[in-house]
């Protein structure tokens, strides 16, 4: 640990691997021209259901890890995680003080999923059970931090589809607290049947298109996906001379406490995340100049969210999109891609747009910023995510003004 | 830990096959003859017999509430505890909105992923219950106390064989952060017939301390709640991540100190331990300075990440009754060694 040091949590490394792109580059790429990562599923059959499109990571483009106990979010947490710390410019040796906080859904459920019915159907002692203590979620955790060597403390974030903003403000939190000097922060959740099962019952996937904020907009389409921030503090970032790519300037959480899949339809627990995270940064609602939403696509998603940001921003209507309309929804790993995203915007300051949008929902009236990229002077973004269980959060994220850090990665 | 204001200890409550309330934890024999794996050798149809597991539990011979049916066996166990640390329903915590809700769990929701699969598997996947959906889903048993408890500040789950004190060491930071004034803290864990078959090929069944279930709760606070009254301080927090074993001595050591030496508390001055994991032997200055480290195991099985927080639970009560430090240490055999220190009024 160094001394004296100013703690405030800066990003100096990022990862991304998703449908619309496996590094940084394809990534903002696709979310400026529109490049979509919605196609028919392949990974299984989707006969029975009323919805047959995902946005899958391509096997091809994911190497294979040589580790046949590895599951599938792992090693897509991996691959993030590698690039995050090439992009951070950090040895193996400096990996030895590095910690790790991954967030995510449901683990591993591949193991589970893998089974047949006869396994199901047969004796108890016929089924690969030992394959269940791999699928915690602590497991994925516990892969990254081995494959890569690393050294610092390590810990699992279950916060469903919020957990990536959950991870990210962690690691915010424990530098400010001092307690660590560098973290890996993010999120990784593989495509998933049992996700694609849940939701498809619940009524909540997209028969076409994720079309957030849409007056046609009618459910989400299940993604995968991982990405990973290098977070420091900024005394360390100096020190070893790293390109410092943004600043986590705040971190707000709150709990609906409402129902256990559905968000409480005024937004206003959400918009509690949103205060407590503009109260964390120091800041005024003013000072936001864009929202990188959760814009799942269902209705009642699409609705509460609006609903927060009206209830924080009032008249002041700061541009809000969502990439899911490309992206999907990657679950635990969506706030952290989305969180590349936004550090992405700052970077090149211009505002992904929403795409796949055609007509307003009049209970979504809001700038959604349709379908056209949008230039803009960006200095702080703030990142909202929304959860099973009400979980809510939102991080805040500053360009960072100082010396050459705002380059293009 | 930072300095700072102090973080009380508002309330308890735990569940195990000890039994319910902290008492069955510390005025319990230790040397009870251990429950024996099954004397066949056979795992099918996992019995019961040989494990620590809460027979017959059923949530209403705890509590009176409503809307319990759709949960896990695991999320009900979790409410029986939280709502013993809450008092619940006698008194409530009025700023709902400054509570928050820390949960640990490992294996929380496999056994209601393994139930969901199969059903698609068996009867196609038409026939899952989408109001199991939630179930599977590792967040699911914090969103649960934050609806029923009503408990709108930040709902964090952490996943791990530690993450039941880790909990309480998270919520620390919430309270000293400013992101909490409360903070309903612990762990659960439930077993089912699909982990009892993992354990058993692991060979976990094979010897004592048999795997358990439980969960536990502490509620702290920055200050006490009317009718809530302080029992205990949480004083310091302190965690090492092991990544070699030969590293596990000197994180175990490491974490003691770490908790003794920011409160400036001599080890003599410890009255109690709780502890959970490995059996170990404090050396150095700590061997015969600290009293004999209670392995709350012997009790309630390898309840993983409740584990940490059956010891904590316990430690709190023993600080009240006894007035002395109680010292808690998880320390499994790899991974994050932590320690929690509780002293008096």
């Amino acid at each position: 640990m160094i001394e004296n040091q100013d703690t405030r949590p800066v990003v100096t490394g990022i990862g991304v691997v998703t449908a619309i792109g496996t590094n940084y580059d394809e990534f903002w790429n696709a979310l400026m021209t529109g490049r979509t990562g919605v196609h028919p599923v392949r990974s299984f059959d989707t006969s029975p259901f009323p919805a047959h499109i995902g946005c899958e990571v391509s096997a091809d483009l994911v190497p294979i890890s040589a580790d046949p106990k590895v599951g599938r979010a792992a090693r897509l947490g991996v691959i993030a995680a590698r690039q995050a710390v090439q992009a951070a410019a950090l040895d193996g040796s400096e990996l030895q003080d590095v910690g790790l906080i991954v967030g995510t859904t449901m683990g591993e459920a591949c193991w589970i999923e893998a089974w047949s019915p006869d396994q199901f159907r047969g004796e108890p002692a016929q089924m690969p059970a030992q394959e269940l203590l791999r699928s915690g979620p602590d497991q994925i955790g516990t892969d990254v931090a081995r494959i890569l060597g690393l050294g610092g403390p390590v810990s699992a974030v279950a916060a469903a589809c919020a957990a990536g903003n959950y991870a990210i403000g962690r690691a915010a939190d424990l530098i400010r607290l001092g307690r660590v000097d560098k973290l890996l922060a993010g999120g990784t959740d593989a495509f998933s049947r049992v996700a694609f099962m849940g939701f498809a019952q619940l009524g909540a996937l997209a028969a076409e298109a994720c079309r957030p904020f849409s007056v046609d907009h009618d459910g989400i389409v299940i993604g995968e996906g991982a990405a990973m921030l290098l977070v420091e503090s900024l005394t360390s970032a100096r020190a070893r001379g790293a390109r410092i790519l943004a600043e986590v300037s705040g971190f707000g959480l709150s709990c609906d406490a409402y129902h256990i899949v559905s968000p409480l339809p005024d937004g206003s627990g959400a918009r509690r995340a949103i205060q407590s995270a503009l109260a964390d940064a120091g800041m005024h609602p003013a000072q936001i100049d864009y929202i990188c939403a959760h814009g799942t696509g269902t209705v009642a998603n699409d609705r509460a969210e609006v609903a927060a940001v009206r209830g924080v921003f009032g008249e002041h209507i700061v541009p809000m999109s969502s990439i899911k309309a490309l992206t999907g929804h990657a679950m635990g790993a969506a706030s952290a891609i989305e969180a590349v995203a936004c550090i992405a915007a700052l970077q090149h300051q211009v505002i992904p747009p929403t795409w796949n949008w055609t007509a307003p929902d009049p209970e979504c009236a809001w700038d959604v910023v349709p379908n056209v990229p949008r230039p803009a002077k960006l200095q702080a973004v703030l990142n909202n995510a929304y959860a099973f269980g009400g979980n809510n959060a939102s991080v805040i994220f500053s360009r960072w003004n100082e010396g050459e850090g705002n380059i293009a990665l | 830990m930072s300095t700072g204001s102090p973080v009380y200890v508002l309330g308890w409550g735990c569940l195990s096959a000890s039994g319910y309330g902290p008492e069955s934890l510390v005025d319990t024999p230790e040397n009870l003859p251990a429950p024996s794996a099954p004397s066949d050798g056979s795992v099918a149809g996992v019995s019961s017999s040989g494990v620590h597991t809460i027979d017959g539990f059923d949530p209403s011979k705890y509590l009176k509430m409503r809307g319990l049916r759709t949960l896990s066996r695991a999320s009900r166990l979790a409410v029986v505890s939280a709502a013993a640390a809450l008092n619940y329903p006698q008194h409530l915590v009025p700023e709902v909105e400054a509570a928050s809700v820390v949960v640990g769990t490992q294996w929380g929701s496999i056994e209601p992923m393994v139930d969901f699969v199969r059903t698609a598997a068996l009867d196609g996947p038409q026939n899952v219950n989408p109001s199991q959906f939630p179930n599977v889903v590792a967040n699911v048993h914090a969103g649960y106390l934050g609806i029923l408890f009503g408990l709108k500040g930040p709902n964090v789950t952490l996943c791990g064989p530690s993450s039941g004190l880790d909990a309480v060491g998270y919520a620390v930071d919430l309270l000293r952060l400013g992101r909490a004034d409360y903070a309903l803290a612990g762990g659960v864990e439930a077993l089912g017939s699909a982990l009892l078959q993992g354990l058993a090929v692991e060979g976990e069944l094979d010897c004592p301390p048999l795997p358990g279930e439980g969960s536990a709760f502490l509620l702290i606070g920055r200050r006490e709640l009317a009718g809530l009254t302080a029992q205990a301080c949480v004083a310091s927090f302190a965690t090492a991540t092991v990544h070699q074993p030969s590293d596990l001595d000197r994180a175990r050591t490491q974490v003691i100190e770490e908790v003794l030496a920011s409160t400036q508390v001599e080890p003599s001055a410890v009255g109690v331990t709780c502890h959970t994991g490995s059996i170990w032997q404090a050396s150095g200055r700590f061997k015969s300075s600290l009293p004999p480290f209670r392995n709350l195991q012997s009790l309630t099985g390898v309840c993983r990440a409740a584990d940490g927080a059956l010891a904590a639970v316990a430690a709190a009560f023993q600080v009240q009754r006894h007035h002395c430090p109680a010292l808690v240490t998880v320390f499994p055999p790899a991974g994050a060694q932590t320690a929690l220190l509780l002293t008096p009024l």
